[in-house]
């Protein structure tokens, strides 16, 4: 062969291969033409919808921050931040500060699930596994799932820009609506999931009859979106804009329908177990929650409150960064013989609330879902993220009853719960203000949970234990501020007047 | 695509039509001409290799440091093998975060053989920016600097033409030693030598750190903040923290370095090789640390037949590193952060048992191997030349490792990484140089290549194995590592590029020369319509001496000058594809959660930011002019002025938080560098010869554009403002303490006083300038202060000749350069990190040091919300100027003595060295160099050590 056939060979090769390598696509992601094709790409995007929404609330346990720091009942034993909004000085400047100020993470759950809606009509079209109950269950859940981070906002920071359609990139900044618009567009939405959400999933449901993406009904169980949910979730929005009568038909539907649900009253031990309670495990009496199972690799060290409560023996840390004062703990379980907590006139504590009582900073322990039960320890957590569950709704239904001026049913639903945890029945005689009782209930009960917050607000209470004066308050203390992120890149937004 | 297969067919009608005519040509007499380029700044660009072959470093950026005008190294610490970064003509982008830089480095081109780099798309899988996953290994490593003929860096944008769009940021082009047919010859380089563990190390115990902090809770301590003081320091009985402080004996030792290297090259007239080994073996001061290089590389020729040369080049490498046992390292890697309410004891009675079982259980492979390999054939005629070439560059990098129970709270932890990066590419080129008569030469070059990059990761890591001596991580029925505690990562990343090139050589009457080229190339990053890019480019050089007839006052005088316009690939394929779909539903601290209730998850990338369609390619124009020449006999001199724009650069841009994303990428970003590169030598004295040399580079930076045309963006703690320089630290200025809460400022408007970001202001809080007298401190206060990268750099360089005797004295300077001490930062915000459960709570060996001029850093309450000891003050910034002895070096040439000549040898030279003798600066912390990329030095570098080697140079 002469040299030159050779080179000319080389060129023949190169340049009749060069034609499709631009074309290349990429092994790293998936670019939005390949995306919405089918229905695994729609499972995706809607399961994406539940961990944005679990992101939100687990960032630097920032349903904690939002629902508990500033009511009172905790107090920081070292870290600065967390003192910082336990003291009300939500201005400080502390990263984890700037986290729990910016509402993106729950406009990222919006988001997602504004382009959820637009694209899953699409998968409908091209592919035929996906079929139009699957696609309506999954629109409902991402429309609750909207819904209740609205919902947040709504509570956390008040008016905020209401953005219901997909991203198109372009990011204009918009103003903010009023929240009575907000959370009407929330009722409404609730309300539409609910007509499309079955009450479980195990397959004979008008709404979901078959199984829900390849698994039995008890997989799902109060781990993602129900009519329970929905009604539950009415039930806290109505109740936070003074409707109670609405408040209490909802909280009446989710009462009602245990057995469809699949949710019913908790023991105290079971609200307080390591394993197989309300906080590891799917079901007890949970409404809707947000899991973080370690089986799938969705356990972590961080944004759980195990991080924050726990201390020695259960993990290997003295000192709990956040703890209940043990004179708070006495004056909030202040009846003997309750089974969550008590102590004897002999000294002796009982319940699985607290550990370590006698230290001078106690351990919370009622959530305490640790990966590894076993020694060594290991930080690593997977308690969900409990939203409302069925205490919850029947607390919620007494308080209802309570403004409703039906005393008798509220104590009905009170001592519903009283007697579940080894307290008396209470007395309308002898056991002072019933609204109080309630609440104090819901305190004890819900206590860690992200509740008392919005309760104490909801109720017009929170000046009694947050340390803002009731001025503070109707200048509007407690709403949270906007991140500097927030004011620095929408010029429609204006901080929140008392943070200004 | 239309494009290509015009000029495919253009250029097999070309090929035909040239072998048609080569056929004809009588050819037996044509000997291979070189390519006129003598439009480059040689002498600007070019490092002193021969001296390089006697310095004991492994990696080419620390061998390059301060040789070339112009070209900055940047390091983060002084451990063997560890990454180093060159910089050509400044920073042209922003740095936020480690992984940046990678885009900003020069390539490196061995032989015609562009190495592939590693990359940054694995850091996407860490939540921590301190080190790389995997071996964290330089890639030039894989080079032997003693096979190295010649370095020179291309700067100028017809001079990167050839290399295309890789080369925007600069060319590092390594041409090897070849083979030359004869005689067999041998050439030998040894040398071993010693590094010298600090001994000026102001250790400091429990004592120390128990005075230091007593000031502040005497002052300003609550009784729970007193309740709360560390356990460690609290009994002054506890010898573990109160005993001596001697933990600089155990932690830095003395260290050893050899390097061995023989070639050996001869062949007949028809094949010929050269082949040459070589051994570094290069030891840390930090104890374990060092890196392990063995390197082979081979060249060989052929000439089958006339005119047709074959060529085969092939280097392998294979880098086995001992890498640090810091702590955040550790923590980093294992992502998991054990109990740090009990650091490690100063006294090296106690820190030998951690020692002992960290060094008895655990190991630490990093392992690196490359391969570049090249064959190319070019057919050589009178005036034609085709060369066909297909190159392979292969590099895999591996850490494996394994942390006992015994060091980490009861739990082990096992990881393996391997990440593959592969190369393939084929480039053919056809030159043509007619006779134009003799006052014309002209060379006409056309190429066409493409090439192919696949890159690959695995990576998986365990916790809690069943025990210590199980270390690896095993599936199948009874898994060694606990279920739900092994997570595996995998990725890809592949990239193909196109390119075409046209070059046109002209010289006129020796004494005017151009170059002109220009290429347009075709990257898959992009989305389909952005593929391709046109880079244009000239360079003209005039020859003043020839033209004007200087005589012999110049013995050389010449004028350049080009400019022209390089494209810039993104580094990775994020950008190009619209907007994308990943998986992006973790929070701070769980950044991977990749399902929700075992269900996959995508997301649009929320946290990492949007993208959308039509990002298009970003750039860099470049002018330079410059002069070259010499007066009379002894000096030389060599400067040139160049103007660079970097444009359209991708950068992050804030969006509204209420659309979900923290932010959108977008193009638009645009720096300037500017700057002055000198040369300037000179020679004294005959039978004693001086010869001092200056090296010299200003530079100066600026942002002239933003996206959108903002005029600022705020990110990471830094801004990037339009008129400010891309390295600016962004800071409050401090102005001493508020003594008393009385002092602080009171707006009379509405009564209240200063607040920090509506904190209000107490006792004991910094005085920080309120600049816009709004009464509340805030970003709006902060200012531009200080910068990373120097304004002037370079060396004053001096050799001296006696006889067979040469001594020269390797300097490096560099002034108007700054870093944040916020080593400094860290100590005084005790109270913060103290009860830290996370990274900054880490407290490092190195922790038990004495705080350099602690008495200069005014006394503020630790535990104040304004965070007073935070980094981002002008309090912690420090002027980084420095001056260096970097090396003296005396070597003897032996080819006068008496059995030298006998024993018929070629050359023979002896040489000492002498490395890191002396530093001069202001700078309070470790070392002026060392920081990371940001400009932050958080004091985990390690120092440079005193190190003396000595060797031999061996020609047979």
């Amino acid at each position: 062969m002469k040299p030159y056939n050779i080179l000319f060979l080389f060129l023949i090769v190169l340049f009749t291969r060069c034609g499709k390598e631009l074309d290349l696509p990429s092994r790293h992601q998936v670019p939005e033409n390949n995306m919405w094709q089918q229905r695994n790409d729609a499972r995706s995007g809607v399961f994406a919808t539940y961990g944005l929404m679990r992101a939100a609330l687990a960032n630097e346990n920032a349903f904690f921050a939002y629902g508990e720091l500033r009511a009172g009942n905790f107090k920081a034993s070292n870290r600065a931040d967390i003192g910082a909004v336990t003291t009300q000085q939500l201005n400080a400047n502390f990263s984890t500060l700037e986290e729990w100020k910016d509402w993106r993470r729950f406009y990222a759950v919006i988001a997602q699930a504004n382009l959820c809606l637009q694209k899953l009509p699409q998968v409908l079209e091209k592919d035929f596994r996906y079929n139009e109950q699957n696609m309506k269950v999954d629109m409902a859940s991402v429309r609750f799932l909207r819904a209740l981070a609205y919902f947040y906002i709504v509570r956390i920071w008040g008016d905020a820009p209401l953005i219901a359609d997909a991203v198109d990139g372009n990011f204009s900044g918009r103003s903010r609506d009023p929240q009575s618009k907000i959370l009407d567009f929330v009722e409404q939405e609730l309300t539409a999931a609910s007509a499309n959400l079955p009450w479980n999933y195990d397959g004979n449901q008008p709404e979901q009859i078959g199984i829900y993406y390849d698994q039995a009904g008890s997989f799902w169980l109060s781990c993602i979106a129900s009519k329970a949910a929905c009604y539950a979730l009415l039930a806290h929005v109505y109740a936070w804009r003074g409707d109670y009568a609405a408040c209490e038909s909802n909280a009446r539907l989710v009462y009602e329908n245990t057995s469809l649900g699949k949710y019913t009253f908790t023991t105290a031990s079971t609200l307080t177990a390591e394993t197989g309670g309300v906080f590891s495990a799917l079901g007890n009496g949970v409404i809707f929650s947000l899991t973080a199972d370690s089986r799938y690799q969705e356990s972590a060290a961080k944004g759980h409150l195990e991080d924050w409560t726990l201390s020695a023996p259960l993990v290997d840390k003295t000192v709990p960064e956040v703890y209940v004062p043990a004179d708070s703990v006495l004056k909030i379980f202040n009846e003997p013989n309750d089974q969550r907590f008590a102590i004897s006139l002999a000294g002796a504590v009982s319940g699985g609330y607290f550990q370590n009582f006698t230290n001078p900073v106690p351990m919370f322990s009622k959530i305490k879902a640790r990966t590894f039960t076993q020694q060594p320890l290991f930080n690593n957590f997977q308690s969900a993220i409990v939203v409302t569950r069925y205490e919850d709704i029947v607390l919620l239904r007494a308080e209802a009853l309570y403004y409703l001026n039906d005393l008798n049913n509220a104590m009905v639903y009170l001592n519903a719960v009283r007697t579940r945890r080894g307290l008396t029945e209470f007395n309308l005689q002898t056991g002072g203000n019933l609204l109080n009782a309630i609440l104090k209930e819901r305190q004890r009960e819900l206590l860690g949970e992200g509740q008392r917050w919005f309760d104490l607000v909801r109720n017009r209470q929170a000046h009694l234990y947050s340390g803002l004066t009731t001025d503070q308050i109707t200048r509007g203390a407690a709403l949270w501020p906007l991140s500097k992120n927030t004011l620095a890149n929408n010029a429609a937004v204006q901080q929140n007047s008392y943070w200004k | 695509m239309c494009e290509k297969k015009i000029i495919s067919v253009f250029f097999i009608v070309l090929f035909i039509a040239v072998t048609g005519r080569l056929a004809a040509q009588d050819s037996s007499t044509v000997k291979p001409q070189a390519v006129i380029k003598d439009t480059a700044f040689r002498r600007l660009n070019s490092p002193p290799v021969d001296l390089l072959h006697y310095l004991p470093a492994s990696t080419l950026p620390a061998l390059l440091d301060a040789k070339v005008p112009g070209v900055t190294t940047l390091r983060k610490s002084s451990e063997p093998g560890i990454p180093a970064w060159l910089l050509v003509r400044g920073l042209h982008g922003p740095v936020s975060k480690q992984s940046d830089i990678y885009s900003l480095t020069p390539l490196y081109v061995v032989d015609g053989i562009p190495l592939i780099q590693n990359h940054a798309f694995p850091f996407g899988i860490k939540q921590y920016d301190y080190e790389r996953i995997g071996s964290e290994t330089d890639i030039t490593t894989m080079l032997n600097i003693n096979d190295i003929e010649s370095i020179e860096v291309l700067k100028d944008p017809a001079d990167i033409a050839a290399y295309g769009v890789q080369g925007v940021d600069g060319v590092v082009l390594i041409r090897s030693r070849k083979p030359s047919p004869g005689k067999y010859r041998i050439h030998v380089n040894l040398y071993g030598g010693v590094l010298v563990r600090p001994h000026d190390i102001k250790t400091a115990n429990g004592r120390y750190e128990r005075d230091f902090r007593k000031p502040f809770y005497d002052a300003y301590a609550t009784q729970q903040q007193l309740s709360m003081f560390p356990a460690y320091l609290a009994d002054s009985s506890n010898a573990v923290y109160y005993g001596p402080a001697n933990w600089d004996e155990l932690y830095y030792q003395n260290a050893w370095q050899h390097s061995v290297n023989a070639a050996i090259s001869g062949g007949s007239e028809r094949a010929y090789f050269r082949l040459g080994l070589g051994n570094v073996r290069e030891n840390g001061i930090m104890r374990n640390t060092g890196v392990d290089r063995y390197n082979v590389s081979a060249n060989i020729g052929m000439v089958p037949f006339d005119h047709l040369t074959i060529t085969t080049q092939i280097q392998l490498g294979l880098t086995d590193r001992t890498r640090n046992t810091l702590l955040r390292e550790r923590f980093a890697e294992q992502e998991y952060i054990p109990t740090l309410t009990a650091p490690l004891s100063p006294n090296k009675d106690y820190l030998s048992n951690y020692y002992s079982l960290l060094d008895r259980w655990s190991f630490d492979k990093n392992q690196d191997h490359f391969l570049a390999g090249m064959i190319k054939a070019a057919y050589q005629l009178k005036h034609w030349n085709l060369s066909s070439s297909f190159l392979m560059n292969y590099h895999d990098n591996n850490r494996d490792l394994y942390f006992p129970t015994t060091i980490n709270d009861g739990n082990n932890f096992a990881s393996y990484f391997i990440g593959l990066d592969k190369r393939s590419a084929w480039k053919n080129e056809i030159s043509y140089k007619p006779e134009l008569g003799a006052d014309m030469v002209l060379q006409l070059t056309g190429a066409a290549g493409a090439q192919w990059d696949r890159r690959k990761y695995d990576y998986i890591k365990g916790y809690r194995g069943g025990s210590d001596f199980v270390k690896i991580i095993a599936g199948g029925s009874t898994p060694s590592f606990q279920e739900g505690t092994v997570f595996g990562f995998k990725d890809y990343l592949n990239h193909n590029l196109v390119s075409f090139s046209g070059r046109a050589n002209f010289m006129l009457k020796n004494r005017y020369e151009f170059t002109a080229a220009v290429s347009r190339e075709g990257s898959s990053y992009f989305q389909n319509g952005y593929w391709w890019f046109t880079s244009p480019s000239l360079a003209t050089a005039w020859d003043l001496k020839n033209e004007l007839d200087l005589g012999s006052a110049f013995s050389s005088f010449k004028i350049r000058a080009g400019i022209g316009r390089t494209g810039r690939v993104f580094d990775n394929d994020s950008y190009g594809y619209g907007p994308v779909y990943t998986v992006d539903n973790g929070y701070n601290g769980a950044p991977f959660i990749p399902s929700y209730g075992s269900m996959p998850t995508l997301t649009l990338p929320f946290n990492r930011g949007y993208t959308g369609w039509g990002i298009g390619w970003a750039y860099a124009d470049q002018a330079t002019v410059g002069v070259e020449f010499g007066l009379g006999e002894r000096w030389n001199i060599a400067a040139a002025y160049y103007l660079r724009n970097d444009k359209n650069m991708v950068a992050p841009v804030p969006v509204p938080t209420e659309y979900g994303f923290t932010k959108a990428y977008k193009n638009g970003l645009a720096v300037k560098n500017t700057g002055l590169e000198a040369n300037i030598g000179t020679s004294f004295g005959n039978g004693f010869k001086w010869s001092p040399n200056l090296l010299l580079h200003w530079n100066n930076n600026q942002i002239t554009a933003l996206p959108d045309g903002l005029s600022s963006i705020t990110a990471d703690g830094r801004r990037l403002q339009k008129g400010q320089r891309v390295d600016a630290y962004w800071l409050l200025q401090n102005d001493g303490v508020y003594e008393s809460d009385a002092a602080v400022p009171l707006n009379a408007a509405n009564g209240q006083r200063l607040t920090y970001y509506g904190v209000t202001v107490k006792k004991g809080d910094p005085r920080w300038q309120d600049a816009n007298g709004d009464f509340n401190v805030d970003d709006n206060d902060r200012v531009f202060r200080g910068n990373m990268y120097p304004k002037i750099s370079g060396a004053f360089n001096q050799s001296f000749y006696y006889k067979n005797w040469s001594l020269n004295l390797l300097t490096a300077f560099a002034w108007g350069k700054y870093l944040i001490n916020e080593a400094v930062a860290n100590r005084f915000d005790f109270a913060n990190r103290e009860v830290s459960g996370s990274m900054s709570g880490v407290k490092e060996i190195t922790f038990w040091t004495q705080i350099p001029d602690r008495e200069k850093y005014p006394q503020y309450n630790p535990w104040s919300l304004v965070q007073p000891y935070q980094r981002d003050q002008t309090l912690f910034l420090e002027k980084a100027d420095f001056l260096k002895l970097k090396s003296v070096l005396l070597s003897y040439d032996m080819k006068d003595l008496g059995w030298v000549k006998k024993a018929k040898i070629v050359s023979m030279k002896a040489y000492i060295t002498a490395n890191n003798l002396l530093t001069v600066t202001p700078y309070t912390g470790r070392d002026p160099e060392l920081s990371n990329y940001m400009g932050y030095d958080d004091g985990y570098g390690v120092p440079f050590a005193r190190s003396f080697s000595i060797g031999l140079q061996l020609d047979l």
